[in-house]
């Protein structure tokens, strides 16, 4: 098992974003098994439920990221703040 | 929870697929993410650089007119191919063997390897020998390798002709699956044929349209082998895809680092423009909000019943 990933040059980030996104998906799916999510319309206007907004928000997040990559001597930081800010705005109300 | 619960144990039979495109697909991409953090000399030598490569693709004017000719490229094949498919899958027979020679004929571009369509439209434009590049020499100036709006066409046109039959066959697949009684009923309606193609046709074709729309996108931005091979993405830089730049850092340049940095970003902008068409065109087919809660439901009906009943003690007082 541990061969399939072993020949990869780890590094702690990369690592723990994998761990949290199969984390995610795993808990996701127990949490719909269990209660099963509540479609709903919010400012995106489109009828989403609960992962479906999960995957936009991270998505907007990567989007943002790129975008300040693309700015000169942009501060990542504060950057990465907003994004957050963002991303939880779109889970709560989108 | 007043909603059933649904069975859904037939999701375990997805199972093999995860893990082929965990083998596949997962498992490199982890590769190229970490990748992507880590400047590599040697095995046992790496330096982690945080985003760096990132912020260096990212500001990189290269790869900024690459990604804004890939847009462009992309959406002028989409406004050619749809249509044009479209238009040729309503021209073809419908049954019979003219049927099965046309679909034999629109199809064979598409069984041909990418490289060796580059190849064949590489001599078909030639100027010397080549049929394409004498027969357009004889009423314009036409030179691949120095005019930038002639390489640009070249590829535009070969895409054209190596794609379209793609859209052609899912079209011609889905016009095939109307049901007659349409036709007829648009017939005792009266309806003319534009409007039995916007009002019959056009909305049962919205499925295979949308698959065709997303394939086409998906492989016209990571176009790479044919210009690859016709222009090799000149002259200059003008008809250099992201992939074919990717591939010269990565490949060329040997700089694992910052193409893992673009990799990523590239497969970012790939699935927003994906899950983008994707959302638009099912739109109105995307499940509604849940319903609402059976208390809600007494409440809302408590609202209309109340008149009724009021009026119905009135008669019968």
């Amino acid at each position: 098992m541990f061969e399939l990933f072993d020949w990869i040059p780890w590094t702690a980030p990369i690592a723990y974003v994998f761990i949290g996104v199969a984390v995610m998906i795993t808990g996701l799916t127990i949490w719909g098994h269990y209660r099963p999510p509540i479609r709903r319309k919010g400012f995106l206007g489109v009828v989403t439920d609960r992962s479906e907004r999960v995957y936009i928000a991270i998505v907007s997040f990567a989007l943002v990221m790129v975008i300040s990559f693309a700015i000169v001597d942009s501060n990542t930081s504060v950057w990465a703040i907003s994004a957050l800010v963002m991303s939880a705005g779109i889970l709560k109300w989108g | 929870m007043d909603a059933k619960k649904k069975n859904n144990k037939a999701w375990f039979l997805v199972l093999p697929v995860v893990f082929v495109v965990a083998f596949t697909a997962i498992i490199p991409l982890m590769a190229v993410a970490n990748y992507s953090l880590q400047d590599i000399q040697g095995a046992d030598n790496r330096l982690f650089v945080g985003l760096d490569f990132f912020k260096r693709v990212a500001t990189d004017p290269n790869v900024q007119d690459a990604f804004a000719r890939n847009v462009t490229l992309s959406m002028q094949i989409l406004l050619i191919q749809i249509p044009l498919g479209i238009f040729l899958a309503r021209l073809m027979p419908k049954s019979g063997w003219k049927a099965s020679a046309a679909l034999v004929v629109v199809a064979i571009p598409l069984i041909i390897p990418w490289n060796v369509v580059g190849t064949t439209w590489r001599i078909f434009t030639r100027n010397d020998i080549g049929l394409g590049g004498v027969l357009v020499n004889k009423f314009t100036d036409y030179n691949l390798s120095e005019s930038t709006f002639d390489a640009w066409a070249t590829i535009l046109v070969m895409d054209t002709w190596h794609w379209t039959p793609l859209v052609t066959l899912l079209v011609y697949a889905g016009l095939r699956s109307i049901p007659q009684a349409y036709y007829q009923a648009a017939a005792i309606d009266g309806a003319s044929a534009l409007a039995v193609f916007r009002f019959v046709e056009l909305p049962k074709l919205k499925r295979v349209l949308m698959i065709a729309l997303l394939l086409r996108f998906m492989d016209s931005f990571m176009m790479y082998t044919e210009p690859f091979v016709v222009t090799g993405g000149g002259p200059g830089s003008s008809t250099q895809t992201l992939s074919i730049l990717l591939t010269t850092i990565a490949i060329g340049q040997f700089d694992i680092g910052v193409a893992g940095a673009f990799s990523l970003m590239y497969f970012l902008f790939i699935q927003i423009f994906s899950f983008l068409f994707f959302t638009v065109l099912t739109l109105d087919e995307r499940p509604g909000a849940t319903r609402v809660t059976p208390k809600e439901k007494v409440k809302s009906r408590e609202k209309v019943e109340k008149p009724v009943n009021s009026k119905l003690k009135k008669v019968l007082k």
